[in-house]
């Protein structure tokens, strides 16, 4: 039918991107690759309930967030997964760490690659949804479950781990 | 003053701030060089860190290969692969076993009852000549059938299921094995033919159901199989232990035939002759002589039928006059001008004329009828009775709604593309009735022309079912949409099936405007299932010119 045609033009265009969201997410390009697949079939399944008038990207984007985040809240087996706001808040770092941007140079993007890998889920998710997806706060919030300053205080705790992670590895690369 | 908070300046890069706290940030930040420069760092950093992660991503993007999708194995895909499996392979089991016996059968029955005049020549003739000009013509026939029925069945399955290969390989398969397990037809069949003459000679037996076709047809041997036979005369004095099926200008039956008489003619003749079974006949004229018996019933659609003989059952006649002299076992049921009981005339059963006109049945003294004599008017006397009145009306609605919902649900779940279709507006909605009109109006025509052929029998007569089949679907269609006009917002089927069926089936019952809805409602569902049909063609065919 109709739909299987334009259905095959859609998964052959949109499946790296999902398949590179799914791993950024999972962190293992093996479990993405079932994830992308997965998610293609459940927007398969579901595609009368696509609304025309948006992108599709936003849509499968989506589809392949709560597959993800679904699969890492199996993984570590407790609800929650994001941590909870007031403690998050509690463990910012100080002030005066130096910016990524002056740790690293841009061509060195491997090593922050690396440590985007090397972070948590619980920071790992919300980092590629903001950065990687340019979902808004509000998206990410409905998203995950939470509120949104509790998105913003993840983000800012991602950037810090990050910042030290790039440190570490930067005293390590001296010695 | 205080400074920003870190959660603040990272929140505000990302613009994720409310309109107010925005306000006083900037505010802020306008005043205060220090906030001012680590928000611009702030902001740095995020647009590091988005161009870093894209970056690696085309990189990664490289080594990914897209594998196949492999469409999710739905209980729908399975049922319809099974339910056209199934067809298949009954399609090509029923065409084995049936298409020398009663398609052609039931197509010459019908084309009689047209009551053209001389149809029985023009066909006999038109037969005669389709056997003498091809002579390979019968022998290709059952492989022409079923190899463009096993084509049609998988063209189909191509479009409905373009890439699930595996699907297909099992249907192959299933199809190959039940054509071979599939009992062949359990008698072989003997095909005569000659311009002139095909005479069974009295001494000869024929051990295989006979086709034969001549200008005239002796039967005086034993056929232990059917009789099919077609020409301008018939003559049967031997013996058939199966059915005989005669069309010709003139058939007589002086011989046994084991089984039921079916056929047509200008005149068919039962002298002395012995039916084991029911009697099928239209034409002109049906004489059963005194020493006829007729082990069955008689249903006869002739002018005038005349019976001297043994009836063991009953008689319907749809005649002109009926004439009966003879016993008949069960009842007489007649829809006919007259009907005259002479002679020594006895009915075992009931007579029921339906003719209002008493008159018009004429009894001898002599005539002895156990039952009782009734008579009913014509079925048009129904009609002016008011149908609202009666219960069995409304029970049959709703037996019409319940039977159209389950039809429709299923429909719908095998072909949920129907499911979004919409009549649209103005010249659409014309569109789509007159679509649905000429399919209404030609489906039969092209029908019954290409069943003139006689090779196109089968073709014609999957037409057919494929056209009744979709008239009753059709009125199904447009309730769905009638129910998604109704109840835009609901998303569940069946509530909107239910409630446009229900609004469909009232509408059509509506006194005096009813039986034009439900034309225009038939038309425009036809129009709908048609073009529907279409457009999932043309969509395919340009997206495989689409480039991938």
């Amino acid at each position: 039918m109709a739909r299987n045609a334009a259905f095959e033009i859609l998964y052959k265009d949109y499946y790296v991107r999902v398949f590179g969201l799914c791993r950024r997410l999972l962190n293992s390009s093996e479990l993405a690759e079932d994830a992308a697949q997965e998610t293609f079939m459940r927007a398969y399944k579901n595609l009368r309930k696509y609304d025309i008038d948006k992108p599709f990207w936003q849509w499968i984007a989506s589809i392949a967030n709560n597959y993800c985040i679904d699969l890492l809240r199996q993984q570590t087996r407790t609800d929650a997964l994001f941590g909870d706001e007031a403690t998050e808040l509690e463990q910012l770092a100080a002030a005066d760490t130096p910016m990524l941007s002056d740790l690293i140079a841009v061509e060195e993007a491997d090593s922050l690659n690396g440590a985007v890998a090397n972070l948590s889920a619980k920071y790992r998710v919300p980092l590629v949804l903001a950065y990687f997806n340019q979902f808004r706060y509000n998206e990410i919030a409905e998203q995950l479950n939470i509120s949104r300053t509790h998105v913003g205080v993840l983000l800012l705790r991602a950037k810090q781990r990050l910042r030290a992670d790039l440190i570490n590895e930067g005293a390590e690369g001296v010695q | 003053m205080t400074h920003l908070t870190q959660l603040q300046l990272s929140m505000h890069a990302d613009n994720a701030l409310s309109a107010d706290e925005a306000i006083a940030v900037t505010e802020h930040v306008d005043s205060c060089a220090i906030c001012k420069s680590r928000l611009a760092a702030v902001r740095d950093e995020v647009r590091f860190i988005a161009s870093a992660l894209q970056l690696e991503a085309p990189e990664a993007a490289l080594e990914v290969a897209v594998p196949e999708f492999s469409r999710p194995m739905s209980l729908r895909g399975f049922a319809l692969a099974n339910l056209g499996t199934g067809l298949v392979i009954w399609l090509a089991q029923f065409l084995w076993k049936t298409l020398f016996g009663e398609l052609i059968v039931n197509a010459a029955d019908w084309a009689t009852s047209l009551y053209l005049p001389d149809i029985y020549a023009m066909t006999s003739a038109a037969a005669l000549y389709l056997l003498e000009e091809g002579t390979t013509m019968f022998e290709a026939y059952l492989g022409f059938v079923i190899a463009s029925l096993f084509t049609a069945a998988l063209l189909w399955f191509l479009l409905m299921h373009r890439k699930t290969r595996a699907t297909m390989g099992v249907c192959l398969l299933m199809v190959t094995v039940g054509t071979i397990v599939a009992p062949a037809p359990a008698n072989s069949l003997e095909i005569r033919r000659d311009k002139n003459m095909v005479t069974i000679a009295k001494s000869e037996t024929v051990d295989d159901t006979l086709l034969v076709a001549a200008e005239t047809v002796l039967v005086e041997g034993v056929i232990t199989g059917d009789l099919v036979a077609v020409g301008r005369s018939i003559d049967i004095s031997g013996t058939v232990e199966g059915n005989v099926f005669a069309f010709a200008e003139s058939v007589t039956v002086r011989g046994k035939v084991g089984g039921l008489v079916l056929g047509a003619a200008s005149s068919y003749d039962l002298r002395g002759a012995t039916v084991g079974g029911d009697l099928w006949i239209a034409g002109e004229k049906l004489s059963i002589d005194s020493e006829a018996r007729v082990g069955g019933n008689v249903t006869v659609g002739t002018r005038t039928v005349s019976i001297e003989g043994f009836v063991a059952k009953d008689l319907y006649a749809f005649a002109e006059t009926v004439e009966l002299r003879g016993v008949l076992g069960g009842d007489l049921e007649a829809f006919a001008e007259r009907v005259r009981l002479l002679g020594d005339a006895h009915v075992g059963g009931n007579v029921r004329f339906r003719s209002g006109n008493e008159d018009r049945l004429h009894r001898a003294e002599t005539v002895r009828i156990d039952g009782d004599v009734e008579f009913l008017d014509m079925p048009e006397g129904f009609e002016e009775r008011n149908r609202y009145a009666t219960v069995e009306f409304y029970l049959w609605q709703v037996a019409r709604l319940i039977g159209a919902f389950v039809v429709g649900l299923a429909f719908l779940w095998l072909v949920p593309g129907y499911r979004f279709v919409s009549i649209g507006a103005g010249v659409d909605a014309l569109k789509t009735a007159g679509i649905g009109f000429l399919i209404m109006v030609s489906v039969p025509i092209l029908a019954v022309l290409v069943a003139l052929s006689l090779v196109g029998l089968p073709l014609s007569f999957i037409a057919i079912v494929a056209w009744l089949l979709s008239l009753y679907l059709a009125k199904t269609v447009v309730g769905a949409v009638v129910g998604r006009m109704i109840l835009s917002e609901s998303d569940s089927l069946p509530l909107t099936l239910l409630v446009g069926l229900t609004v469909v089936i009232v509408a059509v019952n509506l006194p005096f405007i009813g039986g034009i809805i439900n034309f225009v409602l038939t038309i425009v569902g036809l129009g709908l299932l048609v073009q529907y049909l279409f457009g999932i063609l043309r969509a395919r065919d340009s997206s495989d010119w689409t480039p991938a």
